[in-house]
């Protein structure tokens, strides 16, 4: 659904850039986690699918369609909740009238059921709402647009821990092979539960584009003290009640993914990250 | 996708005006009625000021339907009229000043075009019709709160006050002053899509500079051929004529505001969220 071709990008001719000869290819449906260090560009990425920024070269099309040509028809199926956002000074529910009728599939009572989750009223003041609560009411408004692909940046910042746990049981209910969630975080432990793919980036390359299932058949993750299964690890960070560390998954074992000690591996050693999923019967060098 | 047009569909151009009045009513509000009532009190402030004309020690001087502060009437109008006219061109674009604004109005589903009719629609035509209204109703609440201070006191015929103040040619002239209120819009709303914050200000210090510059070049050359050559040109024997030179500027002016609302369009087209200009 989304193919992003040798994509290049920079903010200014006298800075580096920020993308450089990127490409990627994400499917029609599923939560993706897109994960990276910080400038490495992942709200870029998400702003240039979304057509609101212009590539240097390349292209980013969504079912065959440049998405910098901002077709209305385009930008109706995509819903962008950015990190940082303001509303009108106007009600929910005239802010509803008047951004409703550009979607279609818009649901109001989609909608209300999930201000009630989040613990928000249907005539609430916009104008009036902190940082938590205005991300709350912007979720529930794009949740119930109905969008093919909701695009998120860093979704959990200023939520609640109880907001955070609804909207965890948000896109679980919302997830489908049919709709596509892009979610930038820094909050893995918000979110490992949610994600079916795990996207990780740095500017040049995608170094890691797996679902959950294709990596938690090729790894394992625990925690130890175990020296001998520190010392014969992939990779592990310690921490407090012992190492997390992650293994080969020789036995097909199934055990919960922790993306933290996956993100750092990935960063620590990407060409061993290469060869465990492009060339998983080439083991022995790792 | 469905077959309607990507680039034009009049649906979406009126759910977009809806959306645009509906988040920005506040503002919108306060500049029409800034606009509908500083002239009327500017008017009524110099007539009252200015009351000492209408002394009946004077009446011989005037005409039975002549009054004598058609002028500053007329003056505030027009002058009202130009102040509004730069405003509103400079608050076209103003939904591009931040980040935050620019994210709602470029993920908002319609067109570039559209957004731009909207906008478009909103500023020169809404600055149009306020003002034909502002002017009626300054003349109107004047002659009805001070007519009793005199018979001399008149309503201002409407081209008066908006242009007729060439006799010879009494409507070419109200053209011109139109054609020059259409630029001055154009103009701004230019400078609205070049630099959405502060706009007014910035567009108002380019002008002046480039008229310094284009003044200072065209003096100095005039100055040199009449020095070197004895004559500053060529002499166009058509350009003799008042109305000639007339209709060259209505019709300069008139290409140079197109001009400039297609550039403006153009330029949108290329804006981004994050402004690396």
């Amino acid at each position: 659904m989304i193919d992003i071709k040798n994509l290049s990008f920079n903010y200014s001719r006298k800075k580096a850039l920020v993308l450089d000869d990127f490409s990627l290819s994400i499917g029609n449906g599923g939560v993706y986690g897109l994960l990276g260090p910080n400038g490495v560009g992942k709200s870029t990425l998400l702003y240039l699918i979304s057509g609101l920024l212009t590539p240097l070269k390349g292209s980013c099309l969504i079912n065959g369609i440049n998405s910098r040509l901002r077709y209305p028809d385009s930008i109706r199926r995509i819903f962008l909740v950015p990190e940082e956002f303001e509303f009108p000074a106007i009600s929910l529910q005239k802010y509803v009238e008047i951004h409703a009728p550009f979607y279609p599939d818009f649901d109001y009572d989609d909608m209300k059921h999930s201000l009630s989750l989040f613990g928000l009223e249907d005539n609430i003041n916009l104008g009036a709402l902190s940082m938590g609560q205005r991300k709350k009411a912007m979720m529930a408004f794009a949740l119930a647009c109905n969008t093919p692909i909701v695009l998120m940046d860093e979704p959990t910042n200023g939520l609640d821990i109880p907001g955070k746990a609804m909207f965890r049981r948000l896109i679980a209910e919302k997830a489908s092979a049919e709709r596509l969630f892009i979610i930038s975080t820094h909050q893995v432990r918000d979110l490992d539960s949610l994600l079916d793919h795990i996207i990780i980036m740095n500017q040049q390359q995608v170094l890691l584009n797996a679902s959950t299932e294709e990596i938690q058949k090729r790894v394992i993750f625990e925690i130890t003290n175990d020296p001998e299964v520190i010392n014969s690890a992939l990779h592990s960070l310690p921490g407090i009640g012992g190492t997390s560390v992650m293994l080969q998954n020789k036995y097909d074992e199934d055990t919960r993914l922790n993306l933290e000690i996956l993100f750092d591996f990935a960063f620590a050693n990407p060409q061993k990250l290469s060869t465990l999923f492009n060339n998983p019967t080439n083991t022995e060098e790792l | 996708m469905k077959h309607s047009s990507q680039t034009f569909n009049f649906h979406r151009l009126t759910l977009f005006l809806k959306c645009y009045i509906g988040e920005n009513k506040r503002n919108l509000l306060i500049f029409a009625t800034l606009m509908l009532t500083l002239p009327t009190l500017l008017v009524c402030i110099g007539t009252w000021l200015g009351q000492d004309v209408y002394d009946i020690q004077y009446p011989s001087y005037y005409d039975s339907d002549y009054d004598p502060q058609h002028w500053m009437v007329a003056f505030v109008c027009f002058s009202q009229a130009y102040l509004f006219a730069m405003t509103a061109g400079s608050r076209v674009f103003s939904a591009l000043s931040t980040k935050h604004s620019r994210l709602n109005f470029f993920t908002t589903p319609a067109s570039t075009l559209e957004k731009y009719i909207a906008l478009t629609i909103v500023y020169v035509a809404g600055y149009a019709l306020l003002m034909f209204i502002s002017v009626n109703m300054a003349n109107i609440i004047r002659v009805g709160l001070f007519g009793h201070m005199s018979n001399n006191l008149l309503m201002v015929p409407f081209p008066e006050m908006m242009g007729r103040v060439n006799y010879s040619f009494p409507y070419r002239s109200m053209v011109l002053i139109w054609s020059t209120f259409a630029v001055s819009i154009s103009i701004f709303t230019v400078g609205s899509v070049l630099w959405p914050h502060n706009s007014f200000i910035k567009t108002l210090v380019a002008i002046i500079a480039l008229s310094i510059i284009i003044g200072s070049l065209t003096t100095s050359s005039i100055v040199y051929k009449a020095v070197t050559l004895g004559s500053v040109g060529p002499r166009f024997e058509w350009m003799d004529s008042e109305r000639a030179i007339m209709n060259l500027v209505i019709i300069g002016n008139f290409i140079s505001s197109i001009a400039c609302m297609v550039f403006a369009y153009f330029r949108l087209k290329e804006w981004e969220v994050i402004s690396r200009w």
